[in-house]
């Protein structure tokens, strides 16, 4: 693999991120600690290996030095925190995108590198304020 | 008790009163100073007995007694209605506002679009710490559970054009969008929802559009990752 995107973690952000990425016809790995998952994973036909990717052995199997990017997906901030102190210290030009959970850890989550952070309550209350607004801006 | 008619009749009694004692043969000045005391228990100062052993004076003592019930009567009878009119007050000069459920990060977010695109708002929110730090900013906001019906009406919802519920608790949602939906069949209701199946029960139950912050988060991020890649 090269130039790949790494997605850590399988939850429900990490579906959709895998969903919008094989829409877009990128190429992918996902890494999850969870077994269990693993037969949803092969049923959609996604590449995946099991191990936590707060490991450095783990992220090294996932080809983190070839890769263009990754992606923390996990609901745990501290857990989001590592794997991109480790991935920027793996390889320092990868670019990184993160699930922030709570508004404490955003900024510390900025500052260890990541290139682009997302809170999912902001995006919600973004996609309830549009449609208020689409609303609002139409007559009754 | 209407306060109108409580101070109607403690006048009426008042009068009756003083009439009665001055009719029993005593000054005009003893029969209001007696009847006023009368209202409110006092000792009389007439120190005759013959005073009180007249029927007449007996009869206009009782009266009185009772004309103190309406006073007290009065004074309760007004100040609630004062108290109700506050209440009604904050939410009758709100028409064709938003009521936001909760403010946590999501409802925190709206309450600032709602602001920056300028729609007017009250916050109903549980929390009695969060309500006063929103009460210290000169918010309007409604203090307790929006699945009930009095704190939905409380915040004028029966007026309202928007409801949006930024709840994290989904059985608390399904309740103040089903409250909601019976009080203003106008009401465009928008809610977040954690689980993906309660997408369908939400909008059955009169939402007009549920969004799941997981699934958006998840979009957005890879939106992000592959516009800069």
């Amino acid at each position: 693999m090269k130039d790949h995107i790494i997605v850590c973690g399988f939850g429900i952000v990490g579906e959709k991120v895998c969903e919008v990425l094989k829409e877009n016809g990128k190429e992918f790995v996902v890494i999850e600690i969870d077994e269990k998952k693993a037969q949803k994973l092969k049923e959609k036909k996604i590449n995946f290996i099991i191990g936590d990717a707060t490991s450095q052995k783990v992220l090294k199997q996932a080809e983190i030095e070839k890769a263009k990017a990754i992606i923390t997906a996990i609901d745990d901030d501290a857990k989001n925190l590592f794997i991109i102190i480790l991935a920027k210290e793996l390889n320092p030009k990868i670019v990184v995108g993160s699930r922030v959970n709570s508004e404490e850890a955003l900024e510390k989550i900025r500052s260890a590198g990541a290139d682009i952070t997302v809170m999912p309550e902001y995006s919600a209350a973004k996609e309830l304020s549009r449609e208020i607004a689409r609303r609002y801006l139409k007559p009754w | 008790m209407k306060a109108s008619f409580a101070i109607f009749v403690a006048i009426f009694l008042f009068f009756l009163e003083v009439i009665l004692i001055v009719y029993a043969g005593y000054p005009i000045q003893v029969a209001i100073y007696e009847t006023l005391i009368s209202l409110f228990s006092l000792p009389s100062i007439i120190p005759e007995q013959s005073f009180y052993l007249n029927p007449i004076v007996a009869i206009a003592i009782i009266l009185g007694g009772i004309s103190s019930i309406f006073v007290f009567g009065f004074i309760i009878g007004a100040t609630v209605e004062a108290l109700q009119e506050v209440r009604v007050s904050f939410s009758q000069n709100l028409k064709d506002h938003a009521v936001v459920c909760g403010y946590g990060t999501t409802g925190k977010y709206v309450v600032n679009f709602l602001k920056k695109i300028g729609i007017r708002y009250v916050i109903i929110e549980k929390d009695p710490i969060k309500v006063r730090s929103l009460l210290d900013i000169d918010e309007k906001v409604v203090e307790g559970d929006s699945s009930k019906k009095e704190i939905l009406e409380e915040a004028g919802i029966k007026k309202a054009r928007f409801l949006i519920c930024c709840l994290n608790d989904d059985s608390s949602t399904l309740f103040t969008v089903v409250m909601a939906r019976a009080l203003n069949k106008n009401l465009y209701i928008s809610a977040k929802t954690k689980d993906e199946k309660f997408k369908e029960v939400l909008t059955n139950a009169g939402a007009n559009f549920v969004t799941k912050p997981e699934t958006n988060g998840g979009r957005e991020l890879a939106k992000k990752v592959i516009s800069v890649i």
